[in-house]
């Protein structure tokens, strides 16, 4: 009895119901209204989306596929190499895949692994599988509502029940999810990568008067709109996905550097005199000492770091980068309030997504003593 | 061994801390560095595992200039606890017992080992603190942990900057005792820097005393105390230092051992003639064991002149006599407070071992006094 | 005394020469869209003093190794002045001569017309040295111990001269003034467009934000949930919230006024009871369920609340504009102006001047707070007036036939700017506020109620004055966070400086982006630099003392 109750941990009872609701809108079939998916022969689907595993390629149920490779490219999540492009009609491929799975059964398949690891850990406080196993979870889901349009066209047609254009006429949800991403995480693993090292450098003795020069700088460089910096990147490099990134890095660089000196600048000194004392290196101080202590910090910065750059992408789209600014963009540009609406949601939902991610990473990666209180 | 030899710090903005120190640490024994802030006594020490460059001179350590090691290797070799404790949040407490031992690529198994041994002679039950965070312990837990960190890879010398200063003074006192016995153990040789006199005279074998970067004396704690040797170490260590003298005097070594003692089963006529063969005014009444059960004067004597039981005065061991083990300065004190002249001293089971003046006291205290006068 | 050499100087002298010397100083375009032919500043042909700048941009390099910081310090200010004036005014000199053989330059089949001179990579460069210099002279003044006024002199008086210069003229051969000097008109207009926006927002986030931060720190379980909210919002991609936010807005412009009041008030009603609800059951939930029943009642209160925040906003910002712009209001929007002018003078006479009059002081007092209590009266009789001005509400016929649009809720507009910038000022408002009365030290506040001191009076004499520099660092945060998000408010045609960056864009113009983003720079920094100043002002010597030290 009282392992039943364990097992039911309050979050795999949310997967419980979860999954309950999924089956349940199985059986709801949906009318196709919008006119590009008709056209594509969809007229009937069900709302739920398939479980979309972008590395084993069976999501059946992004039925535009329409652009190619380049498209392609994007809809492996940067995985797949190009050439498997020469799949005719991955859709049709896929419809008929053995692996073919529906969303509902994924979230048993979550209650189950909620359940054990509620079991398994009973009592403990357990920081590093449950929250990634439950970030993965629902990073999954979202992705598979993002590969499924009747999905979106349900939706959107019950918010414009007249409204002749639903979804976006020239890319899919999920790629555009894929470009977004595809932005966000390059631009973010090069800030994160030139923000750690300068914000180290000008805490170090040797570059230390450096220190108020950036930290004026990198103040100062918050009063700059984003729109502005990613504007003046479009005559200097041209329009396409590289003024994007530069601009990307360029802003989401602030907070990553800011947040490392703070939180360098913020290791007790009593700590690293010891430290000193105890015959460590520099270089041992720095990643044995200081950035496991300065990494709650640091972290928090990289996630506002992130999610501002999720923001800076959409309006990638003015100048060329794709993702979720174009539909946006697009809507408003041509009055078309549901590709605003999609874009718009669908941003929202990432940069969610991404902060919810990366809060559980941050708070998987905060060292345990830190946390702890007696 | 560590040996001073003329060092000099001077800071880069021209501060001259440390100004042609010498002295020499001498091995197994607790050199205690104290002076007033700015004196340079904690400059000094941070020279030894060159936490700072010095600027002249230099510093042995085991005979050789410690110029000669890697920076880091020498740090390693010499143990380190501070005031702050500096224990690393983010480590368990094997964790950070341990950075030293891991640093110099120790087994894991011998690690743990080590870990568990240091944990049970700080006085801290390794199974239930071995996983604990800092942020988990009290202070003085967290103290005892920098002490076993310091220790972690048994270097043969330690620095010690205020170790107990930011501890509560009861928890001080037992931390201080308990390292005293850890230090019988292990005989380290120490350089302990404070500010408290009362610290210093209490932990050092040695201690010296500097000023303005100089060292102004370098003697034993009774030394320093009998004859201080300026206006300013008198000062520094306070107008009391004839008392704190007797705080470092055991009544074992300043007692009178024959003592005039009755038995209980005695008659007056035994405690009379007892008395007056001492030329005393009272003896003591001990029971069959020795054990110390009160006195009889000759006032007593004269209005009870049968029975002794009726004469005595009753007393426990523990209200009117006083340990051997106790220092001269307890003894003094419950001298004063009782209003003896005299009183008994025993030992652990409270059997009568000897007997100690005030006045014999009296004379210690003047005697370092005038010797003191004469020497500044 | 050993001095290191001034390593940042060298940094500000590298950065400068390498620009002059690799990058292009200036382009020479032929038209507005065109591209441009670059030249170097060591091509500019004509004069030894083009020279002499980039042998300026290495003279720091060598003054950063003296010893004496003092003169160091006053010689790199000297320096970096020198090379952000000159680094402007030189290629401006040469530009004119590169205007007047502009087709000797660009050749013959070249569409020349109103040709200009366009900035590039050197120019940018050579600022970015003459500050790092500069940065790095007032560091050694401040090491040496120089005043801190006597530095701010060293700082700004670069930018002093340049400003004298822009303002004669002496940079209009540059695009970006080109620029400006075609849509000057324009720009003024936009500019007051996107400072009355985030401004309103502002305010309104202000008196949202800082009455829920109050609310948290009062509730610890609240406060979970406000904060967590609060952030969500702030996740949101700004593009995304304008977009989210069109579709509601448009719906709402199109109901008639009176339902959508009756939906308010019922709304309100349903707040305060489910708020009393929760205040009397708070104690016998258990609490897993108290924070899901409080996420179920902020949920149901967020939703009319923010719809009537949108139609506030969006009508006083009507209202203002109507009333501040035209002049048509027979001199009540100057009358209120000057009043806020009085006030002020008279509480900073009351605070600064010591007068030991006790019966003069508390006129003056009674005099500011008169003052204070006129503005507000006026402040609504303008709003009133606007309102029901032809070009406002006037010209609705009867009130069932007020939509909310006539309000100025419009999915398209300035209303949903309006809205997604109050949401955007909540964070930090709210953070700040809470964080700010929750470090207040509980002994204080002891202390305090150990006195007698009613809990209003520990609210207002303790807390608020504790709390207030954390509470105006958030104001500042997000007063600079709207003015930036306030460019993106073009895209959902709300006006504002992002008109101009959207055209250059779109015009691959570099000279209109520059024309939307300068402005926005100045205002957030402008605005920052007034609420430091009124911080300063308004926060209690002994915490600014203690900050400082």
């Amino acid at each position: 009895m009282s392992g039943l109750r364990r097992f039911f941990t309050p979050a795999a009872l949310v997967w419980l119901v979860f999954a309950v609701l999924l089956f349940a809108a199985l059986s709801v079939r949906e009318t196709i209204h919008d006119p590009q998916l008709r056209a594509a022969g969809v007229t009937e689907a069900s709302i739920v989306p398939d479980l979309w595993l972008p590395v084993f390629r069976f999501s059946p149920s992004t039925l535009l596929e329409m652009h190619g490779s380049d498209d392609l490219r994007v809809l492996g999540f940067g995985l797949l190499p190009a050439d498997v492009s020469d799949s005719p009609n991955p859709a049709a491929g896929s419809a008929g895949a053995p692996w073919r799975v529906s969303l509902g059964w994924f979230a048993l398949l979550m209650v189950v692994i909620e359940g054990l690891l509620g079991l398994r850990y009973a009592g403990v406080d357990e920081k590093l599988v449950r929250p990634l196993v439950r970030a993965a979870g629902i990073f999954l889901v979202i992705w598979s509502f993002y590969g499924h349009e009747p999905f979106w066209d349900w939706m959107l047609h019950g918010i414009f029940p007249s409204s002749p254009d639903l979804l976006y006429n020239s890319n899919t949800v999920i790629s555009l999810a894929g470009q977004h991403l595809t932005l966000v995480i390059i631009s973010s693993i090069l800030t994160v990568a030139i923000g750690l090292a300068l914000g180290i450098l000008v805490t170090r003795a040797e570059f230390r008067e450096f220190l108020p020069l950036v930290s004026d700088v990198v103040n100062s460089g918050q009063t700059v709109p984003t729109l502005a910096i990613v504007a003046i990147m479009a005559p200097i490099i041209g329009f396409g996905f590289w003024p994007a990134i530069v601009a990307l890095i360029l802003y989401g660089l602030l907070p990553v550097v800011r947040n490392t000196i703070v939180g360098l600048e913020g290791v007790d000194p009593a700590m690293i005199d010891a430290a000193r004392g105890m015959g460590m290196t520099p270089s041992q101080i720095l990643w044995q000492i200081e950035v496991p202590n300065a990494s709650r910090i640091i972290l928090a910065g990289v996630r506002t770091s992130v999610v501002i750059n999720v923001g800076t992408a959409a309006l990638g789209a003015y100048v060329g980068s794709g993702g979720f600014g174009n539909p946006i963009a697009s809507g408003l540009n041509q009055a078309i309030q549901p590709w605003v609406l999609l874009g718009a949601l669908s941003a929202a939902l990432l940069a969610i997504l991404l902060d919810y991610i990366l809060g559980r990473v941050e708070y998987v990666m905060t060292p345990k003593g830190l946390i702890i209180e007696r | 061994m560590i040996e001073f030899q003329n060092v000099v710090k001077q800071f880069p903005d021209g501060f001259r801390a440390v100004n042609g120190l010498s002295l020499t640490v001498h091995d197994g024994e607790i050199t205690v560095f104290i002076g007033p802030s700015g004196c340079g006594k904690t400059t000094s020490m941070r020279m030894v595992n060159r936490l700072l460059s010095i600027t002249e001179g230099r510093i042995l350590v085991e005979g050789r200039d410690n110029r000669d090691y890697p920076a880091e290797e020498l740090r390693r070799k010499i143990g380190y606890a501070i005031q702050q404790i500096g224990l690393f949040p983010h480590m368990t407490v094997l964790q950070n017992i341990a950075v030293v031992p891991r640093l110099l690529g120790w087994e894991e198994d011998r690690i743990r080992k080590r870990v568990d041994e240091l944990l049970e002679l700080v006085g801290l039950d390794p199974d239930v603190n071995r996983d604990k965070y800092p942020r988990q312990l009290s202070g003085g837990q967290q103290q005892r942990v920098g002490v076993a960190r310091a220790l972690g890879a048994d270097p043969p010398i330690m620095l010690m900057d205020e170790p107990f200063g930011a501890i509560d003074p009861i928890t001080r006192e037992v931390l201080q005792d308990e390292f005293l016995e850890i230090q019988k153990r292990i005989s380290k040789t120490i350089i302990f820097v404070t500010h408290d006199i009362d610290e210093a005279i209490k932990m050092g074998d040695r201690i010296a005393i500097l000023k303005d970067g100089s060292l102004v004396q370098y003697d034993t704690p009774d030394t320093l105390l009998a004859k201080p040797k300026n206006r300013f170490v008198r000062d520094f260590v306070g107008a009391d230092r004839q008392l704190k003298r007797l705080g470092l005097l055991r009544v074992r070594e300043l007692m009178t051992r024959d003592t005039p003692n009755v038995s209980l089963r005695a008659s007056t006529d035994d405690a009379r003639r007892a008395i007056e063969a001492a030329a005393v005014k009272s003896a003591f009444v001990v029971d069959e064991d020795g054990v110390l059960k009160g006195w009889v004067d000759r006032e007593g004597l004269r209005e009870n002149p049968d029975s002794l039981l009726d004469a005595m005065n009753e007393g426990d061991f523990r209200e009117i006599g006083v340990r051997q083990s106790a220092t001269a300065r307890e003894a003094l004190s419950a001298m004063v407070a009782r209003g003896f002249r005299i009183t008994p001293v025993v030992d652990e089971r409270g059997a009568l071992v000897g007997s100690i003046t005030l006045r014999a006291l009296q004379e210690l205290a003047d005697q370092g006094w005038v010797e003191g006068e004469q020497a500044s | 005394m050993s001095v290191i050499p001034n390593r940042i100087a060298m940094l500000g002298s590298s950065v400068a020469a390498l620009g002059f010397f690799f990058l292009p100083i200036v382009a020479l375009k032929p038209n507005r869209l065109a591209a441009g032919v670059p030249f170097n500043l060591l091509q500019l042909q004509g004069d030894y003093r083009y020279i002499l700048l980039f042998a300026l941009a290495l003279v720091p390099f060598m003054v950063a190794f003296r010893k004496d910081v003092t003169t160091r310090g006053w010689l790199l200010v000297a320096l970096g002045n020198l090379l952000l004036l000159l680094t402007l005014l030189l290629p401006a000199m040469a530009a004119t001569h590169l205007l007047a053989n502009a087709t000797q330059y660009l050749g013959e089949n070249a569409f020349v017309r109103n040709p200009r001179v366009l900035p590039t990579g050197g120019l940018a460069l050579g600022l970015a040295g003459g500050y790092v210099t500069l940065f790095a002279g007032l560091r050694d003044l401040e090491r040496s111990g120089v005043q801190a006024w006597i530095r701010a002199i060293g700082a700004w008086a670069g930018v002093a001269v340049i400003a004298v210069l822009l303002a004669t003229g002496a940079f209009n051969v540059y695009s970006v003034m080109v620029e400006f000097h075609t849509n000057g008109a324009a720009l003024q207009q936009k500019f007051v467009e996107h400072l009355m926006f985030v401004l309103v927002s502002l305010v309104v986030g202000f008196i949202v934000g800082v009455g829920l931060g109050l609310w948290a720190s009062r509730d610890e379980r609240v406060s979970n949930v406000i904060l967590y909210a609060v952030g969500i919002i702030q996740t949101i991609p700004s593009l995304a919230l304008f977009g989210v936010l069109l579709v509601p807005l448009a719906r709402l412009g199109d109901a008639h006024f009176l339902p959508v009041a009756l939906f308010f008030a019922v709304s309100a009603v349903l707040a305060i009871a489910v708020g009393l609800g929760y205040r009397a059951l708070a104690g016998r939930l258990p609490s897993r369920l108290q924070t899901a029943s409080l996420i179920v009642a902020a949920l149901v209160a967020a939703v009319p609340l923010t719809l009537f925040t949108g139609v506030f906003v969006s009508f006083v910002y009507r209202a203002a504009r109507i009333g501040f712009g035209g002049g048509a209001m027979s001199g009540l929007d100057n009358g209120i102006l000057a009043l806020v002018l009085a006030g002020l003078g008279l509480w900073v006479l009351r605070r600064w001047v010591f007068v030991r009059d006790g019966v003069v002081r508390s006129l003056v007092r009674w005099a500011y707070l008169l003052a204070y209590a006129a503005t507000g009266v006026l402040f609504v009789v303008l709003m009133v007036r606007a309102a029901a001005t032809d070009q406002f509400l006037g010209a609705v016929p009867s009130l069932s036939a007020l939509t909310v649009r006539d309000l100025g809720v419009s999915g398209i507009g300035v209303a949903p700017a309006l809205v997604a910038l109050t949401l955007y000022s909540l964070l930090p408002l709210v953070r700040n506020t809470y964080a700010g009365l929750k470090n207040v030290d509980n002994a204080i506040i002891d202390s305090g109620r150990g006195m007698g001191m009613t809990p209003a009076q520990i609210f207002f004499q303790i807390e608020l004055p504790l709390a207030f520099p954390v509470i105006m660092a958030g104001v500042r945060n997000a007063g600079v966070a709207l003015v930036g998000i306030g460019t993106v408010a073009t895209v959902i045609g709300a006006g504002g400086l992002g008109d101009f960056v959207i055209q250059g864009i779109v015009n691959t113009s570099i000279d209109l982006i520059l024309l939307g983003a300068l402005p926005a720079i100045a205002l957030a920094m402008v605005l920052d630099a007034l609420l430091r100043f009124a911080e300063g002002l308004l926060t209690s010597p002994g915490i600014r003392h203690a900050q400082n030290s």
